[in-house]
């Protein structure tokens, strides 16, 4: 993915969504609302997993609820959390 | 409002006297449980004929499925959960990587004439999917075999080129494998996660003594210890909590004698890890020749049945595989799927994993190397859940849709072999797995 690197946590997360097929509006400054964009539950495993797999994180049990997905913003500090304390 | 009773309510009795209460056309989230008290004012209730929505519990039954406005006809509900379940727009590849493996088990159906997939075959799948991918939301693939395993090279370049593919087309992809566990080590669980398989099942045929009898290496080598230490490193080590596994058990007869001392064993060994999950079945005749050696082993309705009962009454609660089979439409094969094919090793496309060898109308097609498909169009229509062929006005209608082995359907085995009622294991098991669900780890609610 281009310029991956030099993006924010939630620049990066909005493309990774895009990747798993969830198109949102990245220039709307208003948080999203996330679980208005889950499908199915295969869409659900298909990003979890694609954000693992690009972030090298893992989400805890307590991060793998439906309702963590209501605000953009927040999960986009959850990841943030999980990377630092990964560094 | 006046209400009455659904067609679709099943019940049973639970524990303590209670009554355990099912909606097939709602599925798993119409599941509670009644207490003794209230039993018979709730089967009276679901007796009648018009009901008043007087009541906090009638209202409770209403917004749970078990009663349903009078003037509604739930069968206008079946159509729209039909045509989701056949026709709906995931294309679906069960993939082979090789027929061939490393195990002989004693009940295999399996030939294991083609090996390793060749390059030309996984080079049509990937141009296959290239070239069609936008026709569909989304990709679902599940790993089979053989033993998908030992062709792990295959796996890795075909689900590297397909995730490439998908993400590049904005879509969802998601896999599975089914797997004999022995090469499953935490690093391969963890290489496998980063190529998208999330789910897999792996068989373990009892305790060491059974495991090793029915399910040895190709040199007749034991098997056990090798799997168990390979899930119990995956625990500890491939932490990400996606990740699920189902442990499968083909119940016979000798495990069936010493069932008490597997749940111990297995609940001792998983039961603090979520992510897995178990799948207690009878071993049964899939086919092939190996099971006429083995048939002695094979066990019956009842012994089966106190098996079950066995879980039902202890106090060692487990994760069960389920619940998913109990929802609307999951009774329907996935041969019995519009957009579902097996890909075999030579790359030839059937609809159902287990007639590859011996049913000339499972194969529907051939992949050729440039991603084109020969496909016979006319052969993938009769494999299409038929929504007319067997009992009308079946409780279970909404979960497998009167069609639940097409295989059976097109070859008309029940009719040849005189099979009288209803040869639906999901039905006939029913009132099992609902009792184990209230024994199981997570209960069932007890609403009343």
């Amino acid at each position: 993915m281009e310029n991956m690197q030099i993006m924010s946590t939630k620049e990066k997360l909005i493309k990774v969504l895009e990747l798993s097929g969830i198109i949102i509006d990245s220039k709307s400054e208003t948080d999203i609302d996330l679980r208005g964009y889950i499908t199915d539950s295969l869409q659900y495993i298909s990003t979890i997993v694609s954000i693992e797999n690009e972030f090298d994180i893992e989400f805890p049990d307590e991060v793998l609820k439906y309702d963590s997905l209501m605000s953009l913003n927040a999960f986009s500090e959850i990841v943030d959390g999980l990377l630092n304390e990964n560094n | 409002m006046m209400l009455k009773p659904s067609i679709y309510n099943y019940q049973t009795e639970g524990k303590n006297g209670g009554l355990i209460l099912f909606n097939v056309l709602q599925g798993t989230k119409s599941l509670i449980s009644i207490s003794q008290e209230n039993r018979s004012y709730v089967q009276n209730l679901l007796k009648s004929n018009e009901i008043e929505n007087n009541c906090e519990k009638i209202e409770l039954l209403n917004k749970k499925g078990f009663l349903v406005p009078i003037e509604q006809d739930e069968k206008v509900k079946l159509k729209s959960i039909y045509l989701d379940t056949v026709s709906r727009n995931d294309l679906i590849l069960i993939l082979l990587p090789t027929e061939k493996c490393n195990f002989r088990c004693k009940y295999c159906y399996e030939s294991f004439s083609k090996g390793k997939m060749k390059a030309e075959v996984q080079d049509g799948i990937i141009e296959f999917i290239r070239k069609n991918i936008h026709k569909y939301n989304s990709l679902y693939i599940s790993w089979f075999g053989g033993e998908p395993l030992i062709a792990y090279d295959v796996v890795e370049r075909l689900s590297k080129e397909i995730q490439v593919i998908c993400k590049s087309n904005r879509k969802k992809y998601i896999a599975s494998m089914t797997t004999n566990g022995y090469l499953l080590t935490a690093e391969m669980v963890k290489r496998l996660y980063k190529m998208g398989v999330t789910h897999f099942q792996v068989t373990i045929d009892g305790l060491k003594e059974t495991h090793d009898n029915q399910r040895v290496l190709l040199n007749g080598g034991e098997t056990f210890e090798t799997i168990i230490n390979n899930l119990c490193n995956v625990k500890n080590n491939a932490s990400s909590r996606m990740l699920r596994f189902v442990i499968r058990t083909n119940v016979t007869k000798k495990i069936a004698e010493n069932i008490e001392q597997y749940i111990d064993y297995f609940h001792e060994k998983f039961s603090d890890d979520p992510r897995f999950s178990f799948a207690i079945q009878p071993a049964m005749d899939w086919g092939g020749d190996t099971i006429n050696d083995f048939r002695e082993n094979l066990i019956n309705e009842i012994e089966m049945f106190n098996v079950f009962e066995k879980f039902y009454e202890s106090d060692k609660k487990f994760r069960f595989a389920v619940k998913e089979y109990l929802e609307p439409g999951s009774g329907v094969c996935y041969a019995g799927k519009q957009n579902s094919f097996a890909i075999d090793a030579n790359g030839n496309i059937h609809k159902c994993t287990c007639y590859f060898d011996d049913m000339d109308m499972n194969m529907v097609g051939r992949i050729k190397h440039d991603g084109v498909i020969d496909f016979d169009e006319y052969k993938n229509s009769l494999w299409i859940c038929d929504n007319n062929y067997c009992k009308e006005n079946c409780v279970f209608e909404p979960n497998c849709f009167r069609d639940n082995c097409p295989a059976n359907r097109i070859m008309d085995v029940n009719k040849r072999n005189k099979v009288i009622g209803c040869a639906s294991h999901g039905k006939n098991n029913l009132d099992k797995v609902l009792k184990l669900l209230e024994n199981s780890v997570d209960g069932i609610e007890l609403v009343f």
